[in-house]
């Protein structure tokens, strides 16, 4: 019987210049409009690459409400698209888009290309990691360069794929098969677990009913291209980690896995989890943590 | 063909070569690669899209991992094709290009839709049998519905469950009770107890949901297979091969005109080649030869380049030697300074000359630092460069001091008398022509003076021609001292002088000829303890602008000097046009022409006038022979009109020959008609011309000895002026005269110097006084006196006297009383034919003579 779920293969290929490079940029206010926001503010290594708030935080006070919950950035690169929305195909794109947000790092190009030039160790080191040196495209290649050196090859899981029978607990090799058995894995599949399709949040009714406002956010694909079939979706996300991404969906709405466990099988599946099946769901949850990577220096 | 031309086709064709190769770079042949491999990799990430599509509704996959890499891999290959699209100009493949754009998007985003519907249709199928289950049992545990209902109820749920199942494993349309059961289970549903009621509607919201989700499913896999991405790659794969292809066809072209021109360019570089190969032996040979050359040329002449300003920038050994100076010393000096004396205008020639792109030649003179005249002879050879201006010079030299020396002494032998040193002839004729020219440019007035030592024969035969050439030798200094520089000093020849006096009228020229005059008469010559008064006879002639030549000018001046000594020597005769006498000279010149005519058709005759004793009684007839001459037309012409031009132009010796043998001729004659006659005695006049002839001796003795006549019958008569002029040939003369038996007279005796002391010397028979001393015989007591010396003196050296020119009885007896020997003259006896005074028969004019006689 074919896998749904694959392991992450243990090496990753990744440019290790401009990953360091990135690295420093990951962490350099000098690329936010007022000085004062970085990457790692909301990609908290410390959280996972998270921040473990609901919502993230944005330079514009009143565009709070409508901002989504931090995605971590462990693995992000094997997902098929990158935001909530999926609205960016490349991780570049995406960090481009998060440095110019002015809702989020508010960045003018010229004027953090400038502060950055006055840099000339930096200036340096983009000359040696880039052919064209410092330049915005090679701002973002290089965060996106770190990012891709952002993975998690060995969780329990992984470890049990690759035949290591004594890798996962009993507990979640129990949610391992309760995953298959609820369908779960219908759209948690392939090497992260998720991240590699669209879906719409709700099937078996709306998880938003009862609730008193919706923020245009939370119609998901539909508020980028306004078509009635995209209402309510988003980009699947990736489980791996998860233990260590709380709180949970694109609102923060689930404080821990047993709510976002229950919220998913209620309105994805249309059924509840009996207490069994909760704890060993859960207990294979917390197999799809990792060791975190280290940062390359 | 035009050399230019031909060049310059061969750099258009050079840059149409260049210009192809560039556009043969141009040619993006990997772009095609390129975009051909964009397009197979699209066809088959595509293919398997399809595939992966197909293999995961049928569960043979299991995730999407799959999907998403060929997704992610075909927007890649788009992405890519559109990039090398654009390098490929893509206007005609644009539009297909965004065609198959469209086709991707649609198939990716049916892809997703798939996925997504997929994962939904997935989790509830497997839900399904499990919910069926579940709903089944609690429906068997429902205690509160009949039995007869739960059957039917479960009956119900599971035909919704098979026809499901059935749906699911058949393609075509669901099962056509399937929504009827559906429709059934939902009333059911709300007639039963409320908890199962939630689990039946759980059931049918699943089972709708698969009834639902199953035919979209299928039909969007039948829409992913029909997206057309295959087909439209297809398309612009070949609008992309029919661009390549002619792209191709191109390069072949191309590629075909660039072998050709490059065959083309080969044989020309070959021949181009060859003939360089050819160029350069020849080259080689040429540098050798030239360098020999060179070598040979700076043994022999002296080399110079110079540039353009006249500096010098190469000098060869020669000239350093020449100029006696290093050749780094040379290098870079202007030529000029080795020439400071030059002559500019020789060197200004020379400049023009080149500059004007011609070959110069000439001779520049040098003063080297150590003295000393250095001729070159120069050719200045231009040298241009490609626009034809004069880049430099070469000057070739030869030193041609020596030669030049030569020629200078030349010249100067040429120009002058070696004797004396000062100007010969030929140079105060040259002078005379430029004093001639002056005159008639200026209308100035010159004079010519033609000055002749009226002593010099005496000087020469008393101590000797050493003695003759200093005196001539230091006069001539004198007369250069004394004249101004402006005039010149000439020797003409002999003991002649030409003086030319500038700018000087007719009086000044006399007062200046008497300057030099009384400068020769005052002139002392000390030889061997003798000491000797000079004087001159001096001729003056104008140099005027009338004046026709040089020839008339020397012909004036000598005929005026003639004159001169004419009229007694020792005097300055002007020369005056209208001067009878010396028209009379003038007409000399054509006496000679006449003279010799005359000989030729033998129009002269001898007449013979009788020589009578004064105070004796004749012992034998004594004629003198005189010649006279016939003109054409028969008339008798006097001796003096035509002795002086045969005198003057050398006919004397033939008239002397032809006398002496008509005379003897005829006293042979005489004795052979008359013999029993008194034989005459004859007095023959021979000349100073004749004297100096070594054969009229011969000639005389010949004569003498194939006649019949006496040798003491002929007596042979010398002027004392002839005798002393030549004075050696006279005693000579006069001692062979006399062996041979004949008498000698010394005619015109006193007419001369009248010096004694030469009768000691001249073996004389007869002394025959001077005419004019026998005209005045009676009237001039100086006259007198003479005709008494001569006598006095001829009687103590026991010589005869004869007297001439006696014409009255007065006469005869003055001379009676002087004691005088013989008279002659027209009171004695008129001239007449000789024959008949001879009285021989006439002579026939046809008997053949010998000729050769004279």
């Amino acid at each position: 019987m074919p896998r749904a779920i694959a392991p992450i293969p243990l090496r990753t290929h990744v440019d290790r210049t401009r990953a360091a490079l990135g690295r420093r940029l990951f962490f350099d206010t000098r690329l936010s409009g007022d000085g004062s926001i970085f990457c790692a503010r909301c990609h908290d290594p410390t959280h996972a690459y998270t921040d473990g708030r609901r919502r993230s935080l944005s330079l514009v006070p009143e565009a709070s409400a409508r901002q989504f919950n931090v995605p971590t950035l462990l693995n992000v690169s094997l997902n098929f698209a990158f935001g909530w929305r999926a609205e960016h195909e490349t991780l570049e794109a995406q960090a481009r888009s998060v440095i110019e947000n002015p809702e989020h790092m508010g960045a003018d190009w010229p004027g953090a290309l400038h502060r950055l030039r006055a840099d000339p160790a930096l200036v340096a080191e983009f000359e040696s990691a880039f052919a064209d040196g410092l330049t915005a495209t090679n701002v973002t290649r290089a965060i996106a360069e770190f990012e891709r050196s952002l993975i998690t090859p060995n969780a329990a899981l992984d470890r049990y794929l690759r035949g290591d029978r004594n890798a996962l607990s009993e507990e979640a090799l129990c949610g391992y098969r309760t995953f298959h058995r609820y369908g779960c894995v219908s759209c948690h599949q392939g090497v992260n677990v998720g991240g590699n399709l669209l879906a719409r949040f709700g099937i078996f009714g709306s998880p938003y009913e009862g609730r008193e406002t919706l923020v245009p956010t939370d119609l998901g694909r539909y508020s980028l291209t306004g078509r009635e079939n995209d209402r309510r979706v988003f980009r699947v996300p990736s489980l791996r980690n998860v233990a260590l991404t709380a709180p949970y969906f694109h609102d923060g709405s689930a404080r821990t896995l047993e709510d976002a466990v229950r919220i998913v099988a209620r309105y994805q599946l249309g059924r509840e989890v009996p207490e069994k099946d909760m704890d060993c769901l859960v207990a294979f949850l917390h197999s799809l943590t990792a060791p975190q990577p280290e940062s390359p220096r | 063909m035009n050399r230019s031309w031909f060049h310059a086709a061969l750099a258009l064709a050079a840059a149409g070569l260049l210009a192809l190769l560039l556009f043969l770079g141009a040619v993006p042949v990997e772009r095609y690669a390129a975009v051909s491999s964009d397009l197979a990799g699209i066809k088959e990430a595509d293919a398997r899209l399809t595939l992966q599509v197909f293999e995961t509704r049928l569960g043979l996959l299991w995730n999407y991992d799959g999907l998403v890499r060929e997704t992610r891999r075909m927007r890649l290959l788009m992405d890519e094709l559109r990039h090398h699209d654009e390098e490929l100009g893509g206007e005609k493949s644009r539009p297909s290009l965004e065609a198959l754009a469209g086709a991707v998007d649609d198939k990716l985003e049916l892809v997703e839709t798939f996925k997504t519907n997929n994962a939904v249709l997935r989790f509830n199928l497997r839900y399904l049998p499990e919910a069926s289950r579940n709903l089944v049992d609690g429906i068997d545990q429902e205690t509160a519905l009949s039995t007869s209902t739960r059957r039917d109820l479960r009956r119900l749920v599971e035909r919704v469950t098979a026809e499901v199942l059935q749906l699911m494993a058949e393609n075509g349309p669901p099962p056509s009770d399937l929504p009827l059961n559906l429709a059934e289970l939902a009333e059911a549903a709300a007639t039963v107890e409320s908890l199962l009621a939630a689990d039946i509607e759980r059931f049918t919201a699943f089972a709708s949901l698969i009834t639902q989700l199953k035919p979209k499913v299928d039909t969007l896999m039948g829409e992913i297979e029909r997206v057309p991405v295959s087909a439209r790659a297809d398309a612009l794969s070949a609008i992309y091969a029919r661009q390549r292809d002619t792209l191709i066809r191109a390069v072949e072209r191309y590629r075909w005109m660039l072998f050709g021109a490059a065959v083309l360019l080969l044989v020309y570089l070959t021949a181009v080649l060859v003939r360089l190969r050819r160029i350069s032996a020849r080259l080689q040979s040429t540098m050798a030869d030239m360098q020999f050359q060179q070598f040979a040329m700076d043994q022999h002449a002296i080399v110079l380049v110079l540039d353009p300003r006249g500096i010098i920038t190469y000098a060869n050994d020669k000239f350093c030697n020449a100029v006696r100076m290093r050749r780094e010393s040379v290098l870079g000096r202007h030529y000029r300074s080795f020439w400071p004396a030059g002559d500019a205008g020789v060197f200004e020639g020379m400049w023009q000359t080149l500059r004007d792109r011609r070959v110069w030649h000439g001779e520049i003179s040098n003063q080297p630092a150590d003295g000393g005249v250095l001729w070159l002879s120069a050719t200045g050879v231009p040298f241009v460069d490609s626009e034809g201006t004069p880049n430099r010079y070469v000057v070739i030299c030869t030193d041609i001091s020596t030669r030049k020396v030569a020629e200078e002494q030349l010249r100067y032998q040429a120009r002058h008398d070696s004797l004396t040193g000062l100007l010969n002839r030929r140079a105060l004729e040259r002078h005379l022509g430029l004093a001639l020219e002056d005159a008639k440019r200026r209308h100035a007035r010159h004079a010519l003076l033609y000055v002749d030592l009226d002593q010099f024969k005496v000087i020469n035969d008393t101590c000797g021609h050493m003695a003759g050439d200093e005196v001539l030798r230091q006069l001539g200094a004198e007369l250069g001292r004394t004249i101004p520089s402006t005039d010149i000093v000439a020797r003409l020849g002999g003991d002649e002088f030409g003086i030319l006096l500038r700018d000087c009228q007719a009086t000044g020229a006399i007062d200046r000829a008497q300057a030099i005059h009384r400068v020769i008469g005052a002139f002392r010559f000390v030889w061997e303890d003798q000491v000797f008064q000079l004087s001159a006879s001096i001729g003056v002639a104008p140099v005027a602008p009338d004046t026709p030549s040089v020839a008339a000018v020397l012909a004036s001046a000598d005929v005026a000097c003639a004159m001169a000594k004419e009229k007694g020597r020792n005097r300055i005769h002007f020369y005056e046009p209208d001067d009878q006498e010396l028209q009379q000279r003038h007409n000399e010149m054509q006496w000679v022409s006449r003279i010799k005519q005359a000989l030729e058709e033998e129009r002269f005759e001898l007449f013979a006038q009788r020589i009578v004793p004064v105070r004796a009684a004749a012992s034998r007839p004594h004629y003198e022979v005189l010649l006279r001459m016939r003109d054409a037309q028969g008339r008798m012409v006097m001796p003096g009109a035509f002795i002086p031009a045969a005198e003057r132009y050398s006919l004397m010796d033939r008239l002397d020959r032809w006398v002496i043998a008509t005379a003897l001729d005829k006293l042979d004659r005489h004795h052979r008609q008359l013999p029993a006659a008194e034989h005459p005695m004859l007095s023959i006049n021979v000349s100073g011309a004749s004297l100096g002839q070594s054969d009229l001796l011969e000639f005389i003795s010949d004569r003498l000895r194939s006649s019949a006549v006496d040798p003491a019958q002929v007596c042979f008569e010398i002027t004392e002026t002839a005798a002393i002029s030549n004075l050696r040939e006279a005693e000579r003369f006069l001692s062979a005269v006399r062996e041979l038996g004949c008498q000698v007279a010394l005619d015109d005796f006193g007419s001369g110097l009248s010096s004694f002391t030469y009768l000691k010397r001249l073996p004389v028979d007869v002394l025959k006084i001077d005419g004019s001393f026998v005209r005045d015989l009676c009237h001039e007591p100086l006259s007198a006196a003479m005709v008494q010396a001569v006598t006095r003196i001829a009687g103590i050296l026991e010589i005869e006297t004869i007297a001439e020119f006696v014409e009255n009885e007065e006469t005869l007896v003055a001379l009676r009383e002087a004691g005088v020997d013989y008279a002659q003259g027209y009171l004695i006896h008129r001239p007449a034919p000789m024959d008949e005074v001879m009285g021989l028969e006439t002579v026939d004019p046809g008997r053949p003579r010998s000729r050769a006689a004279y």
